[in-house]
């Protein structure tokens, strides 16, 4: 069987920053490739660079060197005032303090996303609702995120990440502030809806229980990124 | 996409308002101060303006219509023999004092016209005829001076520099940028109690010209028929008062000041707040930027978050101007509104909410998304 054309591919990635004049190596040499529907988890000690890592996925910082490119588009390459374009297209974003709205309801935060991309009000709110059913919030669409409980407000993030669709899902510690249930309840959520979409997910987490979740587990130390176990079998081509 | 820009607004509801309240104090310094400077100015003109007359002959160098010095009455003559005249009369400005039923002195101006040509006259009466003031020493006050005088009973009798002189009708809106109040009567009369003029002089002679004929042709053939005193049309005269009351006084840079002020502490206020509110909002700025919102959903953002305060303040600012306009004007001093000048402050707020929104805006855009990983 050919596998699918990588959704996320990057070449000898490197990030240098300056800290106090002292050139600082974050990121040193990343070689990746991520498929279609293809789940991966990046684990590692604090500083080691794999919010780093996530964020030049992201197209949010830009790599010191080396190449990168999302469904053959090369974002190493495009202009800065390019890349929100690339991120508003091809990536849904889920993060550890959820970064919801304070003053606007669930449903609102997730129409958010599409109105973004120029979907209009109607139409956005329509899909907003269908991904909160999927995320089992159906009941919860007016509330704000004040009134949801840890779990809910990262379902909500969820289903603001997974609601355009995007080729790709980066989720930095999604269940850094859950407890253990609401944790595992997301990272199932996580999958399935990935796996649903035929979307790549990249998953950057100190929580262990990502290992049994992913496909190919990944660790980071030093700027480095070592592959530690695949699961090639369970890729399903979107 | 405004959704954001009005829901945040309203989220912090003691920060809006504070932001409202900032606005709308400022609207009504504007407001009060220009308001107040363009009624003052109109009531230094306001018998200039409403006299009905083509030209007014003046001492030389009358800078405006309060500070009249005598001219030779005989001037009429001169003025009556110009070609393009249709009718000239002697007009006198003077003035005097009433004595109030206390006992007590109050200072008026005293207007001496023509009652059969009306030139110059009170042009709106609410009680009585202007012609009333004919056949004996027959005054008309102005409705407002009651505020200063008391009670002025029509067929009262009030003594005017040892002259009694007794109330026949009540003109309206008519005032003075002194906030003396006016008082008409025939010529004749108003020359016994103005009693510091000469029988030979006069304050003023106005003069209307015939169909066809032109203003400043005529007056600048009066000028050189009559070499020792000024000659303007109605509109030079006006502009001449109320410049002289705008620059020469002080006024003006005085009026202008203030309200400038009123704008700076309204962009300080809005400023304040705006900026308070998308620091507190950076994180949400952040998370924008990173799923792919641009600097232009957050200039419109921050930019109609502005806007909806300018309207609302600017509402808020306005409304409160009209039981204020009616409490200055039972003082005696007129607060102008009109149209364009409600235009021109909202004009104003826009600008100002504009400018008060950059630093918010600079401070927006510059979010690094990277922070949106951090907790």
């Amino acid at each position: 069987m050919t596998l699918p054309e990588p959704v996320l591919k990057l070449e000898n990635v490197r990030k240098v920053y300056t800290e106090e004049r002292v050139p600082v190596e974050a990121v040193r040499g990343v070689s990746l490739e991520v498929r279609p529907g293809e789940i991966l988890g990046i684990m590692g000690p604090s500083g080691s660079g794999k919010t780093t890592l996530l964020s030049i996925m992201g197209c949010i910082l830009r790599p010191t060197s080396g190449e990168m490119w999302i469904r053959g588009r090369n974002t190493a390459r495009l202009p800065e005032r390019k890349l929100p374009v690339v991120r508003r297209e091809e990536i849904g974003f889920v993060f550890q303090s959820f970064n919801l709205f304070p003053a606007l309801s669930a449903l609102e935060n997730v129409a958010l996303a599409l109105r973004i991309r120029g979907m209009a009000g109607r139409e956005a709110r329509a899909h907003a609702e269908e991904a909160l059913t999927k995320v089992g919030l159906s009941d919860r669409l007016r509330f704000l995120p004040k009134d949801l409980s840890g779990g809910q407000k990262q379902r909500v993030s969820l289903a603001r990440a997974i609601v355009a669709r995007p080729p790709l899902i980066l989720a930095d510690e999604p269940t850094g502030s859950l407890d253990s249930e609401n944790g595992r309840q997301v990272l199932a959520l996580l999958r399935s809806l990935a796996r649903e979409n035929g979307s790549a997910v990249a998953i950057v987490t100190h929580d262990h229980r990502v290992s049994e979740l992913v496909d190919r587990l990944f660790r980071m130390e030093d700027g480095r990124l070592a592959e530690q176990h695949a699961n090639h079998e369970e890729v399903r081509p979107s | 996409m405004l959704i954001v820009a009005y829901k945040n607004l309203l989220y912090d509801k003691i920060r809006f308002i504070t932001t409202l309240v900032g606005i709308a104090f400022s609207v009504v310094l504007i407001f009060a101060q220009v308001g107040i400077f363009l009624g003052a100015m109109n009531n230094a003109a306001s018998i200039i303006d409403h006299s009905g007359a083509d030209l007014w002959v003046t001492s030389r160098g009358t800078p405006n219509f309060e500070w009249a010095e005598a001219i030779p009455e005989r001037f009429v003559n001169v003025v009556r023999s110009t070609p393009g005249i249709e009718r000239a009369e002697p007009y006198l400005f003077a003035f005097a004092t009433v004595k109030l039923e206390n006992g007590g002195r109050e200072q008026v101006v005293i207007i001496g016209f023509h009652p059969d040509w009306g030139v110059g006259g009170p042009w709106e009466m609410s009680i009585g005829n202007i012609r009333d003031v004919v056949g004996g020493d027959f005054v008309i006050f102005d409705e407002s001076s009651q505020k200063k005088l008391g009670p002025l009973p029509i067929g009262s009798t009030r003594e005017m520099y040892g002259q009694a002189v007794r109330v026949v009708g009540h003109s309206r809106g008519v005032r003075s940028i002194t906030t003396a109040p006016f008082v008409f009567a025939s010529y004749k009369t108003a020359k016994k109690v103005g009693s510091y003029y000469r029988p030979e002089d006069t304050a003023y002679i106005l003069a209307t010209l015939e169909p066809g004929a032109n203003a400043r042709e005529t007056a600048s053939l009066l000028s050189e028929r009559l070499p020792y005193v000024d000659v303007f049309t109605t509109a030079q005269f006006s502009r001449r008062t109320r410049r002289y009351w705008t620059v020469e006084t002080g006024m003006g840079v005085g009026f202008a000041l203030s309200s400038f002020m009123a704008f700076v502490v309204g962009m300080v206020v809005v400023s304040q707040t705006l900026y308070s509110a998308t620091v507190e909002h950076l994180r949400e700025y952040g998370t924008l930027k990173a799923i792919g919102g641009g600097n232009g959903l957050i200039y419109r953002i921050i930019l109609t978050q502005a806007f909806i305060s300018a309207v609302l303040g600017y509402g808020v600012g306005r409304l409160a101007m009209d039981p204020l306009a009616k409490g200055y004007s039972s003082t005696g001093i007129d607060i102008v509104m009109e149209p364009w000048l409600q235009a021109a402050v909202f004009g104003m707020v826009l600008v100002m909410c504009g400018l008060a929104s950059i630093v918010s805006v600079r401070k927006a855009v510059n979010t690094d998304p990277a922070m949106v990983f951090k907790t």
